[in-house]
């Protein structure tokens, strides 16, 4: 961290925002007391895959939109792939509905344990106000090695998955447009059952280490984008959690339904995407509230607050224990955190049901069909929240349109309005503390923003965090330098 | 007496497998186990350097019986899962490309030791370094091998798939630095 004074005006660089995926920067606006007046959190880089993709054959679509994330391309191949099927207009056949949960889920997992245990736990663990250098993975392999070996075999029992299922960890080319290129294999099921024990003991076994220390964070808890709005997420007929599949369920604060059994296909009739000038990452809106008032909250808060019930013995308990100590629609963003590590109990027993199934061996997993629509919608949950595929093509199938709205941009206008809460309830007179600036920077993180995905941006993340004063002058800029 | 058939020689793309998942032995299982891990992103030039040198170590492990108790891992960075890896080896030799100031293809040998670097972590680990992997692997699994990290010193980072001349021509240096490397550590000339 460097400062930089220079006459009236302090110049704090904090970059890059660490501990997120993709390039970031935060601007803090002072009023002319030195107290935060508003915040805006910056995407600043661009990949543009909705151009990139046009000119491409529709197959070529799920591998192509996979690579726009090394971090979740399962949720890409999902999504694209049902939007080609869409295009195709076929039936997947149920074997491959099953197996593309699987690997769906298998990802969910490491990617969740990549936020919880790589990005946050160090925060959780050794305090926001802990020594920045030490404030890392390496820094929890030292305090809690258990914790991180955890975080280590969950992450990997995610990618093992993966690898099983689709022949490689990252950026598999499985899921294809009408369902799997290859059945399961007898010996694949068996061995991915196998990890299933340790993995589950190891989840569960993190997740009451959340439960007991949850008191250490209640200042955070209270701070950290604790504030009304809508959370939107995919939901079975049921009423549990879908991953994969099932319909849109957008709800308030309240519980009230504004969106129940929305068809993922009309999504253009709830959602609208505002451009900022200060930012390539588009800010998605609930339609019928406008820009901003429609800001709504996607990812593991939202779903646990839009599913009647996960589905799944042991995550429904701790999900109703989580409903009892929070309330039945907590607000705060740091709840991400728990509702995360739920999800990976859940997620974990969801892999075995499935695999489990007297069926998931068949042999049926491919429909093929020519082009029969112009157009098409795919829709999954990403580990961050909903991800929706939207493309258009011409009769011989060369796409010419795309529309991707990535979790990410969902929660853009929460991730502003939660740095603006934090800054302005830890940041006073202009005097800013690193802990303060942590404070900023992780209530980001509770978000697990993938801004490779919603901007399309590559690599790792620099943050800048600018302290700007009423009067338009730099007060302070806070940077940390990518290596 | 027959010689003991080799359960290593694995050619592991991080990107495609984990190790673990290609059933690799602990190293209780196979005493002397060698891991050589190559890193750099293959679409940047030269920066992929190291992962060529693998290959090429890797091309050549049956004609070496040095190479024949090692598993060769090529990856775009080092990860906080490949400290299990490392833990489980008797050796870890490490290859990577160096903006060092030093001319395009030099090569150098450092013998290592387990450190974490301040700071260390905080970008997504694109900033996590062989040394601190050894340190993650001692604090994590209780053991860090003697270690050596092969550099080749490159010019030329910018988007591609080729090697720069002078890089691609220091591949067979730097590939019989890693060897020696190896064959000091089975002499137990290995220095820290």
């Amino acid at each position: 961290m460097n400062e930089v004074v220079d006459g009236a005006r302090r110049e704090v660089v904090v970059e890059p925002v660490t501990r997120i995926e993709g390039h970031a920067r935060i601007t803090i606006y002072l009023d002319e007391a030195g107290e935060v007046a508003d915040a805006h959190f910056h995407v600043t880089q661009v990949r543009g895959f909705e151009r990139i993709a046009q000119g491409r054959p529709v197959h070529e679509m799920p591998s192509l939109m996979a690579r726009i994330c090394g971090i979740c391309p399962v949720s890409h191949l999902v999504a694209s792939a049902k939007a080609c099927d869409d295009i195709l207009g076929v039936a997947v056949p149920p074997v491959a509905v099953r197996l593309r949960r699987v690997m769906n889920l298998a990802q969910i997992v490491q990617s969740h344990s990549l936020s919880f245990f790589h990005l946050s736990s160090p925060d959780l663990l050794l305090g926001f106000d802990f020594d920045p250098a030490r404030r890392n993975i390496v820094g929890v392999a030292e305090a809690a090695p258990q914790l991180a070996r955890d975080g280590i075999a969950l992450r990997k029992f995610g990618q093992q998955i993966i690898e099983r299922l689709g022949g490689k960890r990252v950026h598999p080319a499985w899921i294809v447009p009408g369902g799997v290129s290859a059945p399961l294999a007898p010996e694949q099921r068996e061995a991915i059952l196998a990890t299933v024990p340790e993995a589950r003991e190891r989840a569960y076994g993190v997740l009451q280490w959340f439960k007991h220390h949850l008191a250490d964070w209640a200042e955070e808890a209270a701070m950290f984008g604790s504030f009304p709005s809508l959370y939107m997420g995919l939901v079975h007929e049921d009423g549990n959690a879908a991953y994969s599949d099932g319909d849109l369920r957008i709800v308030d604060s309240h519980g009230t339904r504004l969106v129940e059994g929305g068809n993922p296909r009309a999504y253009q009739e709830y959602f609208g995407e505002a451009v900022e000038p200060w930012s390539y990452l588009k800010s998605a809106y609930y339609k019928p509230l406008g820009y901003p008032d429609g800001l709504y909250r996607v990812g593991p808060l939202a779903r646990l607050n839009v599913v009647d019930q996960l589905g799944t013995e042991v995550a429904d308990r701790e999900l109703a224990e989580y409903r009892a100590r929070l309330g039945r629609y907590p607000n705060s963003s740091f709840h991400y955190h728990w509702a995360r590590l739920i999800e990976i109990v859940h997620c974990i027993d969801m892999v075995e049901e499935l695999l489990s199934g007297p069926d998931i061996l068949g042999t049926d997993v491919r429909a093929r069909a020519s082009i029969n629509r112009l157009e098409g919608v795919g829709v999954s949950e990403a580990p961050r929240g909903t991800l929706f595929h939207h493309y258009r093509v011409d009769e011989y199938g060369i796409v010419q349109w795309v529309n991707l709205i990535i979790a990410t941009g969902q929660n853009n206008l929460a991730m502003n309005r939660s740095v603006a809460q934090v800054a302005r309830h830890y940041i006073h007179g202009g005097d800013v503390a690193e802990g303060a600036l942590n404070r900023v920077e992780a209530v980001i993180r509770t978000y697990d923003p993938c801004l490779s995905c919603s901007t399309h941006a590559v690599g790792a993340m620099p943050m800048e965090v600018d302290i700007v004063a009423s009067d338009g002058g730099l007060v302070r800029h806070v940077s940390r330098t990518q290596s | 007496m027959a010689p003991r058939p080799s359960v290593t020689g694995r050619l592991i793309d991080a990107a495609r497998q984990s190790p673990a998942a290609s059933g690799l032995p602990a190293a209780s299982e196979l005493p002397g186990r060698v891991v050589v891990i190559g890193y750099g992103n293959g679409l940047r030039g030269d920066d992929a350097v190291g992962r060529e040198v693998v290959e090429a170590l890797w091309l050549q492990r049956d004609r070496l019986s040095l190479l024949r108790t090692a598993d060769f891992l090529i990856a775009t960075q080092l990860t906080p899962e490949m400290a299990e890896e490392v833990a489980s080896a008797a050796y870890a030799v490490f290859v990577d490309a160096a903006l060092d100031g030093h001319p395009a293809g030099s090569v150098t040998v450092r013998f290592l030791q387990p450190a974490a670097t301040p700071g260390m972590g905080t970008t997504c680990f694109s900033d996590l370094t062989p040394e601190g992997l050894l340190y993650m692997a001692l604090e994590l699994y209780g053991r860090a091998p003697d270690a050596a990290l092969v550099t080749v010193s490159v010019a030329n980072c910018a988007a591609g798939t080729d090697l720069s001349p002078l890089v691609r021509a220091s591949v067979p240096i730097a590939v019989a630095s890693a060897q020696m490397a190896i064959a000091r550590h089975s002499l137990g000339h290995h220095t820290r």
